[in-house]
């Protein structure tokens, strides 16, 4: 890591801590290709070779041929992008949605609700292929979905949704967030039109994201320069982009000791916890390593937050607050779960800094607050 | 159709470009570089690949080229024939389609020369079964071999020759009399087939100064094998953990790769080629069970495996060799043979298992089929059981003859036997209603940790969730049947109630 992260630290899925290498690239970068990407001087066309390099490495790194990577400040407006550029430029659309997207598309079932059909996932938080192609009518324009679930951590059977969208000739874009860094990720086999990503959850600095996409009929969603091919006007953040590469390759080198070492940890807690009745375990398997969610139904998931950070610990919950009223996790309550058992869910997420000694404190600390 | 101009591009705006072209679409390019952009779109995967125009001054080539094909790759029964005047044809994707011979293609492939570059010269056909039946040849190798075979005793070298510039779509041809054509090059081809190659397979004259010696595809086809073919091949060793040698792997190998083995040790060749990906790589591209089975031979320590890095979406090409016998070298491989190792393997090949070996195996079946008899019968005997007279207080029936449906589970509840409650009630409730109402179906869940149920749950022989019909002659338990079934569909909503539903109907028809 080149610096300590803080053992405690549970949000893993929230924001991962950067890399040490992929500040100090962000930084090397910034200073040696400091020209605008689209001047035409010398300076500046040696920045968009740059880019270009930069960009075809990151996407060979995801075996991702035959596509483009459009750059984005944050993985919400990538989202943003393609939901608001697809109906903008289809604006008899019509969406497909799984209930446990991030709200970053979830946004869109309030906004555009007449364009849109939803579908949730099971119990266990993964998606059911039968009841998928059910709900993917004739009339679905696009298909968003997770690869893997924010909250849950549940990994889709996202080549199998891919090749049916590929069938039909839907357009599919997924949510790979969560999935990109944490798990193997081969655009190859997934033939999508758009996979979103988001650079800090795997290890970059923050302020990189974008969209691997193969098709590029959509509207802009900022407008005002022909930079990214016209699809997303602003200047180009090349070392951003640097420092996803960066971290893409180094958390690829650790994937594989990681992913045991993590599983363990989980397996941990899951046991602790198992020994509870009344606890329920969100995350089954395929899931990601790293990542829990449990409910501690009768407790709010926000309370045992703020309880746990006055104890040094960060951990989330899907659950919030509006006008003193608890309202569950909708992505939980999507799965089936009870209103207590929404309210109540915790969010564990681990990743590199994590230790033996963290989990084992963690456990006694929510057993301790939860009993 | 969307077609990018490109002025004197770099490789990485050559690669750009053809990420964002849409499927097959095509890109056009004008440079004075054509050698280095050939290059460049055959490595980044541009298929149908063409030069279109020549210039006087020769300093602005348009080149004219598609995208090429991705994703995994399905077989269903295509085929392409190559109908041009070459002896064989390579495509960009590395198929190699001799003259007037139906070769099986994925449907990838099948689009790809579908494209106006190969209209000329492919003939598709489209799930033909019979040509599919008919084609044992396709492989790489194989073909290569016979080319070599028809061709070794021609002496070409005195024929009279011109110069003609092969401006593509294929990336090689390969002439009756064996000269090899190189796509964007200018190749001696005999004077002979001239109006042939400049009428029907597109080759042009164009002037040029030098006069260059003819490239022979028998004679590469000795130096180099089947990399011939291959402009500036990289390969890599595959990264496959060592093993200690078991030569004893080669006893089971199949018959086609045991010839390509006999072959390869009779000819003193120092490799040989497939075409496909590793069964075990479920998205692999062309799977193939002979890649299979050699990527085995890797693993027992006979054979070396070597491949370009990064194939693009070609079918992968996997070179193999005898164990340690191949280095690669910046200028291409090395071979040095091990004459006592391929001694041992041909001995190995030519054994016929032994006696002992047939009588271990005849053993090995007989007991696997004994325990697999023995195992159904349990199995058999643990779905219907009728047990002992003891009354179990628990499944106390209300009312005389009454059928029990009971789901036992642990005390902590899984995903499984939730969904297995919640699709039972349904069926029960919606149903089953009037039975339910009159008390002569019940449906009731029992704790498997729960001592009370020990003695009942230990004569069924469940530890896990598991649904159980129950059925009583007056008080007297007569009859007990754990459903199997219920425990295989629990994932599948319909079939789970439809299945669940006909044991019920079944039972309540047989009371009646």
């Amino acid at each position: 890591m080149g610096f300590q992260v803080d053992p405690k630290y549970f949000d893993y899925a929230a924001s991962a801590p950067p890399w040490q290498g992929a500040v100090d690239e962000y930084c090397e970068i910034s200073k040696s290709f400091y020209a605008n990407a689209s001047s035409i001087h010398q300076q500046g066309k040696a920045t968009k070779q740059k880019l270009l390099e930069l960009k075809k490495e990151f996407c060979d790194l995801l075996h991702f041929y035959d596509g483009r990577l459009l750059l984005t400040a944050t993985g919400s407006e990538a989202n943003n992008t393609i939901i608001e550029g697809h109906l903008n430029k289809y604006p008899k659309g019509k969406i497909l949605m799984a209930m446990d997207v991030h709200d970053s598309m979830w946004y869109a079932s309030r906004k555009h609700l007449k364009s849109l059909k939803l579908f949730s996932p099971e119990k266990s938080g993964h998606y059911n292929l039968k009841k998928f192609v059910k709900a993917l009518d004739a009339d679905i324009s696009i298909v968003c979905v997770n690869h893997v679930s924010n909250e849950t951590g549940a990994i889709q059977p996202i080549v199998e949704i891919a090749q049916l969208c590929d069938e039909r000739n839907v357009k599919l874009m997924v949510d790979g967030m969560q999935s990109v860094g944490h798990i193997p990720v081969n655009m190859d086999e997934i033939p999508c039109t758009y996979y979103t990503i988001s650079g800090h959850k795997f290890g970059s600095v923050k302020g990189a994201a974008g969209v691997l996409m193969r098709d590029e009929n959509f509207e802009p969603l900022i407008m005002g320069g022909k930079q990214e091919w016209g699809k997303r006007a602003g200047t180009e953040d090349v070392a951003a982009v640097a420092s996803m590469v960066k971290a893409l390759k180094r958390s690829l080198e650790v994937m594989a000791d990681e992913s045991k070492r993590l599983r363990q940890l989980k397996n941990e807690l899951v046991q602790h916890f198992e020994d509870f009745p009344e606890f329920v375990i969100n995350s089954s398997e395929p899931d990601l390593p790293g990542l829990l969610s449990v409910s501690f139904p009768g407790f709010s998931g926000r309370e045992i937050v703020g309880a746990l950070s006055l104890s040094g610990f960060s951990v989330s919950t899907g659950s919030a607050c509006h006008a003193n009223e608890m309202e569950p996790s909708r992505i939980i309550l999507s799965m089936g779960r009870t209103d207590r058992e929404a309210i109540g869910s915790v969010r564990i997420s681990m990743g590199i800094g994590t230790t033996d000694v963290s989990v084992k404190e963690l456990i006694e600390k929510i057993i301790e607050l939860v009993r | 159709m969307d077609t990018i101009f490109l002025n004197d591009p770099s490789y990485l705006d050559l690669d750009d470009a053809y990420r964002g072209l849409p499927k097959l679409h095509e890109i056009i390019t004008k440079t004075s570089n054509l050698q280095e952009v050939l290059k460049d779109m055959e490595k980044i995967g541009f298929v149908a690949i063409e030069i279109v125009d020549m210039p006087f001054d020769r300093d602005s080539w348009t080149i004219k080229a598609s995208k090429g094909k991705h994703g995994p790759c399905r077989f269903d029964g295509n085929t392409a024939v190559y109908k041009g005047c070459a002896l064989a044809a390579l495509d960009d994707d590395l198929h190699l389609l001799p003259v007037s011979q139906n070769i099986r293609v994925c449907e990838k492939t099948m689009k790809v020369l579908s494209l106006p570059a190969y209209k000329n010269f492919i003939e598709l056909k489209a799930k033909d079964q019979e040509a599919k039946a008919e084609n044992e040849n396709e492989d790489f190798d194989f073909i290569l071999g016979d080319l070599y075979n028809l061709l070794k005793d021609l002496n070409p070298g005195n024929t009279n020759r011109k110069m003609l510039f092969y401006p593509g779509p294929f990336r090689s041809l390969i002439l009756q009399d064996g000269t090899l054509v190189r796509r964007g090059k200018w190749n001696a081809v005999p004077s002979e087939y001239v109006d042939q190659l400049t009428g029907k397979e597109g080759f042009l004259h164009l002037e040029y100064s030098e006069s260059e010696p003819p490239v022979f595809f028998q004679e590469m086809y000795i130096k180099e094998g089947p990399s011939t073919l291959m402009n500036e091949l990289k390969l890599k060793k595959q990264n496959v953990p060592e093993f200690l040698t078991d030569l004893t792997a080669l006893n089971s190998v199949s018959k086609p790769l045991k010839h390509r083995l006999l072959k390869l040790l009779d000819e003193n060749k120092k490799y040989f080629v497939l075409v496909g990906s590793d069964l075990s790589d479920k998205l692999g591209c062309c799977p193939s069970e002979e890649v299979t089975e050699a990527n085995n031979l890797v693993k027992k320590g006979i054979l070396n495996a070597y491949s370009e890095p990064d194939q693009g979406e070609s079918c992968p090409l996997t070179f193999y060799s005898i164990k340690d016998e191949l280095t690669i070298t910046d200028t291409g491989f090395k071979i040095k043979f091990d004459t006592t190792f391929r001694k041992q393997i041909r001995e190995r090949l030519e054994q016929s298992p032994s006696n002992s070996q047939r009588l271990i195996k005849w053993i090995l079946m007989a007991f696997i089929i004994i325990s697999s008899l023995l195992a159904a019968r349990r199995c058999y005997e643990l779905q219907t059981i009728t047990p002992a007279a003891a009354k179990f207080e628990q499944l106390q029936p209300l009312i005389d003859g009454q059928l029990q449906l009971v789901l036992f589970h642990n005390e902590k509840r899984c995903y499984q036997c939730l969904q297995m409650e919640e699709m039972s009630r349904f069926v029960i409730e919606s149903l089953f209603s009037d039975d339910l109402k009159s008390g002569s179906v019940v449906f009731k869940t029992l704790t498997i940790d729960d001592p009370i149920n020990q003695e009942l749950v230990e004569q069924l022989g469940i530890f896990a969730a598991a649904l159980v019909l129950f059925e009583f002659d007056g008080e007297e338990l007569t009859y007990a049947r754990i459903l199997p079934k219920a425990n295989e569909l629990y994932r599948d909503d319909a079939a789970f109630k439809d299945n669940l539903t006909n044991e019920l109907t079944e039972i309540l028809k047989s009371n009646e």
